[in-house]
């Protein structure tokens, strides 16, 4: 039942807390976790929010072999893929990548993982949830851990 | 990350039942307790409080949602033998399962993907949603599972064979009846 997790990642603060729930859960059940990071290349929307600076392929590597490289030093075994896809297509290229892995469950953080609409309104989380067909564990950057200062973020 | 104790919160809606079920499961692989909350909402209520009975209706939901979390849904944590416990709150349901997780300083939120909001879930988002945007937990939304779903699929082609096994009949029937 918790065999394979699908982690999509994308740098943010609530993908940072997503990550260190996903140790949590393999560490406990054994389950192997597969990370995706989706590159996105909708010009004219990353543009507007984060100038003309695409993510390049190099720094998606680095980003997500960061990630992978956390869930290895837990003990956890855990695989990277770095996938591409135009920004309104991101929930449904997260939801490709579990299909393909058969995960069980898919943890992702609340904001983030979309350059523009995603920082406005969460909207890649809530189309998993909407469209992914499993359960899907959404972390928050306010999370905390163990009813710790509310203020201090994980990673 | 140690998830110690896990907030369970449905509003009587079917998919709850996934989520109560995939709690126990995780509950029991991680050692968790469980806290089973249900919400009974007042806007709900209010509107057919136009009609006269509200303190009924209420009354009914109540006693609906205590079967439900003392019925099926603890059985279902018994049979994973998970330590629970049940409570029933009352308000706006997004806010009163975000508080109740402060107050039971739960570890995580599970939850069913549709509940029984209808339109109001279309204009302003589930209350999983809410949950979802507000909480201090991560929040886990479980959905109708595929299996549940193909049962249902399979349940509803039974229902139609039946009907097109009862139909012929009565076209033979009507035509035996034409000159």
């Amino acid at each position: 039942m918790f065999e394979q997790i699908l982690l999509a990642v994308d740098g943010s603060q609530s993908s940072e807390v997503a990550t260190q729930t996903a140790v949590g859960f393999a560490a406990k059940t054994g389950a192997s976790v597969e990370v995706v990071h989706i590159r996105e290349h909708d010009i004219i929307v990353s543009r507007a929010s984060s100038g003309p600076d695409l993510e390049t392929r190099e720094e998606a590597g680095v980003l997500l072999s960061r990630v992978v490289d956390t869930l290895k030093r837990a003990g956890i075994t855990a695989h990277g893929t770095v996938r591409q896809a135009q920004t309104s297509r991101v929930a449904h290229e997260i939801i490709a990548a579990a299909d393909e892995a058969g995960a069980d469950l898919i943890v992702v953080g609340n904001r983030g993982l979309s350059s523009f609409s995603g920082m406005l309104l969460g909207s890649v989380s809530n189309k998993l949830v909407h469209l992914a067909g499993r359960p899907v564990l959404v972390a928050h950057e306010r999370s905390h851990h163990n009813g710790g200062d509310v203020s201090q973020n994980a990673g | 990350m140690a998830i110690k104790r896990i907030l369970v919160a449905t509003d009587g809606s079917a998919t709850a039942q996934e989520a109560v079920a995939w709690a126990a499961d995780l509950a029991a692989t991680l050692g968790a307790e469980v806290v089973l909350m249900s919400v009974i909402d007042f806007a709900n209520l209010g509107l057919s409080a136009g009609f006269g009975f509200p303190i009924l209706e209420e009354t009914q939901m109540r006693e609906r949602l205590n079967q439900e979390l003392n019925g099926a849904w603890s059985e279902r944590m018994r049979e994973a033998q998970v330590n629970f416990r049940t409570l029933v709150s009352e308000g706006n349901p997004a806010p009163a399962i975000v508080q109740t997780a402060a107050d039971e300083e739960a570890d995580l939120i599970v939850m069913g993907s549709r509940g029984r909001s209808g339109l109001s879930e279309l204009l302003v988002g589930s209350v999983a949603h809410r949950v979802t945007h507000h909480a201090r937990t991560p929040v886990v939304i479980v959905p109708p599972s595929a299996t549940s779903r193909a049962t249902q699929a399979l349940a509803n082609s039974v229902r139609l064979g039946r009907e097109q096994r009862f139909l012929p009949p009565v076209t033979f029937a009507s035509g035996a009846l034409v000159p």
